[in-house]
This record gives C-alpha cells, structure tokens and sequence, in this order.
C-alpha cells in the first residue's frame, strides 16, 4: 500500500529510483481510488485503456537511465487539453465525439518526459463557470463534502487530486478557474504570467486571458510541473521568447520579498466571515514571520470582473464561432429540418450549446455590436489597462499582493443557479491577476467549523512566480 | 432590451432559440447588462495615448 496521501512527486520519483515500487504499482492504486470513488465524484469523465501502457514506458525509462522528475508520475488533465487520438469534448455536448487530431503543447511534453496522464477531468461547459454545474456530463462532487461542489472551471481535475485519485492535475485559468477549485479543495493552484506556458491545443475561451495552470498539493509539486512547462512555444503567438522572460520590478534589485500589500477596500464586503477572519489570522502569521503587511489601493481593480464579463464574452463569442456543424462536433443531420446551410448552423449551435455557452455567446455578440461597441467593450479594455498599470505600479512599493482566493468556501450542489451574476462573483479576486497577466497563487490556509478548506492568495509581478513559491512554500511552515 | 433585441443577437451568432429560451435570456441578460453596466461610470481621465509602459 502506498501511501497516497502524503505522496508527492519527489517522494514518488525517489520511490521510482531506489526500486521501492514502480509506477505501473503507483497508477494501480490510484485506478482502485478511482473504482472506488469516481462514480459519486465524477472527476473523471474518462480514464484511458492505456493508462498501464504508458505506466510500463515510465518505467522502462527508469530502467535505461532516461527519466527525469515527472517520468511516471500520474497526472489528471483537464478535457479542454488536447491529447492526440483521444476525445476531448471542453465538458460540451457539441464535442462529445471529437478526438484530438493532435497534442497541445502541454500534453506533448509531459509525453515526452514519460508522465502518466490516466484521464480527462470534468470542467463547466467551454470553462465557462465557477462549480461544473454547466458541465453537459454532470456536476464533480467536492471530496471533502460530496453535497457541495469543487467549485470551476477545473472542478474535476481540482476533485481528482483532492480524493487521491491522480497525483497532480492540470487545469486552466480564464479567470480563476484553477485558483477557485483549488481553494474549494484544499490544494495549491498556480497560475502562470500570462504567456509563460503555451496555449497551443488548449481549447480557447479567451485568448488574452487564458493559461494552463497546475495543481498541486503541495507548493513544491506545483512549482515542478510549471518549471516544466513554463517554456517557449513557436506554436502559440502569445507565447513570451525567453529572453523576454524577466522579472522587471524592485525585485531584481533583491527587495528580499518581504512585503507583502493588502488591498483591504476591495474586500470590505460580500466576503465570508469565516474566510474574512482566516485571511486576517494567515496575514498575521506572515507578520510574526517578519513580513511587513501594507494597506494598499487598487481603485481600478474593484470593476475587474465587470471588465471581465465585457472582454471575456465578446472572446467567447469569436472562439465558439468555429462550432458550427460543418467543420467537426455536434451537427444536426435530419434533412426534415435542413432546409439550407444556415439552418445547419443555427440548429447545430442551438442543441449543441448549453445554456450558460449560449448565455455568454450572446452576451459578447451583444458588447461587439455596432452602438455598444464604444461603451462596453472597448470601455472594459481601456479598463483593463488600469488595471494593469496599478498592479504593476503596486509592485513598485510591494513584493506580493494578497487578498483571500475566493469570496466563500464550497457551495452546495444547486446552489447559485437560478442567478448568473452570484455564479460570478465567485471570481471577484481572480479577475485582476487574469486581467493583468501576473502569475497568481491560491494556497489553502485552514478548514472552516464545518471542515471546508480555506485558501487564501498572492500576486506577483509578470514572470514573479518564484516570489510566489517561496511565500507559498513560507505559509506550508507556518501556517 | 426587448424579445427582438434577443432575436437580433441570436441571428448574429447563428443559434436557434426556443420561444422559453428566448424569454429566459432576456431576463438573464437584465442582471448581466445591469452588472457589467457600472463599467461606464469609471473615471479613465484620458489625455493623449500614454506608451509609458511599454517604452
């Protein structure tokens, strides 16, 4: 029996090496959690046929002395991340048969270095919510109170290492979509400097905003996988070239890392107390620890999600387009119905979409259209660029940026569904590091009386990341 | 916004809406618009194009 539970993946990996098990023994464990425990979680939407395959490469690789630190470790991927030959269907009706033609990045290179990927996680339908209630193939249960939910995009990925059934996941932000299901889970979510690790073969939402992001948990698995995967990518045009990959603020001149600012305005209402009291208590471990904690305003920042709900709609509304019945997914066939090629698209895009998909499709038609245009979306942009700068002016006085991850812990299943606007104020502190681009960590920091994981969250500057695992890795002690 | 505003946008993304779901959206689309909307009152005080950042 190995022990799942406080497995990480340099315990894993030391494991592999000295003989002690190997990783065909690690997945058939993980397999058995998954019999035992998937049906009422439904992390997983598939567990592929060829999972000890890949396991025996992983450790003919430790046999002849090629494996590096993810060989054989077993990952959960998210359904919006391609892998070649397999379905990936973004938790949608409209792909439920669509096999990848080819290999994101991503799952290319964890290929490559030998990593076990046993399955697809379920998500909210085009990640396009905060629990997987939008999820055509039902919602993902939290393992730590299976009548509420993991919370979203990534639900499923988030469950799935919450209830040890992969080591480690990775899932994609949009706008909080790996920070939230990571604070509702009790685990570490990373969200990468926007541009740090490749889009290519990640099923777009909205291409300035979205991110593959890794989790973990613990601080430690989760800076691994992104070193990793934190490369450039020929393939995806927003993809940063090295060089450009530096770090551009007090920082460089060695602040330490130190301080730490709290922009307390932005949270004055609408929080939890149970998260309110469990921020201020994890701020005040920081302070004993010797960080100086700093009042800070971010003005602009309060109307981030409102920007968001402008930019992200009008993206989704271009990225959906190519759903259209012709070119692959959910095509509507009955020549009763088909008179002509608009009907095809109309009724294959009616049935295929979900209600949340449609919802946010025709939203952004709306921001784009010609008399709106000036007001929402190129408002929402200009805001936007506010907000950026006063993050990136923030970092001028501070090193890290805190605020709690999400406004509440997990909900219960139903919950938050008959009002859209609840559903996204899940994400009201998500929103600015998405906006921005600045790589963002959730950290769990403690359980509420009802035994709900607490998390709170730092920003750092463009390619800050490793102020960020330090402090995270800073809480593990003293938290 | 009204029904045919709804009809508008669902003929301009090419998704065919039952009369309910055109009716839920409408009402949806109240408290999204209604939202998002406090976008226009924040102050950008814009002068001329400032590239500051970027040079």
């Amino acid at each position: 029996m190995i022990d799942l539970k406080n497995l990480t993946i340099e315990k894993a990996h030391e494991s592999f090496k000295k003989g002690e098990y190997a990783s065909r023994d690690l997945v058939e464990e993980y397999l058995k959690v998954i019999k035992e425990k998937n049906k009422e979680l439904n992390a997983y939407l598939e567990v592929y046929e060829d999972v000890l395959k890949q396991a025996d490469e992983a450790d003919k690789k430790f046999k002849n002395g090629t494996a590096s630190e993810l060989t054989g470790i077993p990952f959960a991927i998210k359904d919006n991340i391609l892998f070649e030959g397999h379905i990936a269907s973004a938790g949608s009706k409209i792909l439920e048969n669509y096999t990848a033609s080819y290999d994101s990045f991503v799952m290319r290179e964890l290929r490559k270095a030998g990593a076990v990927i046993i399955g697809r996680t379920n998500m909210d339908e085009f990640a396009m919510g905060s629990s997987t209630q939008t999820s055509a193939y039902g919602v993902s249960r939290n393992p730590h109170d299976t009548s509420r939910l993991p919370g979203g995009s990534s639900g499923g990925s988030a469950a799935a290492v919450a209830a040890d059934m992969a080591l480690v996941a990775l899932g994609t932000e949009t706008c909080g979509s790996v920070r939230e299901p990571a604070a509702f889970c009790g685990l570490v979510g990373l969200k990468p400097t926007y541009g740090a690790v490749s889009r290519n073969g990640i099923i777009a939402m909205g291409n300035s905003l979205d991110q593959v992001a890794p989790f973990g948990k613990n601080v430690r698995d989760a800076e691994i996988i992104f070193n990793f995967l934190s490369k450039y990518d020929k393939e995806d045009s927003t993809s940063i070239p090295d060089k450009s990959r530096v770090l551009d603020t007090r920082q460089k001149e060695g602040a330490g890392g130190g301080c730490i600012g709290v922009p307390w305005h932005l949270f004055e209402k609408g929080v939890d107390p149970a998260v309110m009291e469990n921020f201020k208590q994890s701020m005040e471990k920081f302070k004993k620890a010797g960080y100086e904690i700093v009042d800070i305003e971010l003005p602009f920042s309060k109307y981030s999600l409102e920007a968001y709900y402008i930019i992200m709609p009008a993206e989704v509304s271009t990225n959906l387009a190519r759903f259209d019945g012709i070119r692959y997914g959910f095509s509507v066939q009955n020549d009763k119905e088909i008179n002509n090629l608009k009907d095809i698209y109309m009724k294959s895009r009616g049935r295929g979409f979900g209600k949340e998909a449609r919802r946010r499709i025709l939203l952004g038609t709306y921001v784009l259209s010609h008399g709106y245009y000036d007001a929402y979306y190129n408002k929402a942009v200009k805001v936007r660029e506010k907000v950026k700068r006063e993050i990136i002016e923030a970092f001028k006085k501070v090193d890290l940026i805190a605020t709690p991850t999400a406004p509440m812990p997990a909900f219960k299943i139903g919950e938050k569904l008959d009002d859209p606007v609840a559903m996204y104020l899940c994400d009201i502190f998500s929103a600015p590091a998405n906006l921005a681009g600045v790589p963002s960590i959730a950290l769990p920091s403690g359980m509420t009386k009802e035994n709900l994981p607490l998390s709170i969250q730092f920003m750092a500057p463009h390619f800050g990341e490793e102020a960020l695992l330090k402090a995270g890795k800073e809480f593990e002690k003293i938290r | 916004m009204n029904i045919k505003d709804v009809e508008n946008l669902a003929e301009l993304a090419r998704i065919e809406l039952s009369e309910e779901e055109k009716e839920a959206l409408l009402k949806d689309f109240g408290g999204i618009l209604a939202y998002v909307k406090t976008i226009e009152e924040v102050k950008l005080n814009e002068t001329a194009p400032d590239t500051s950042y970027y040079d």
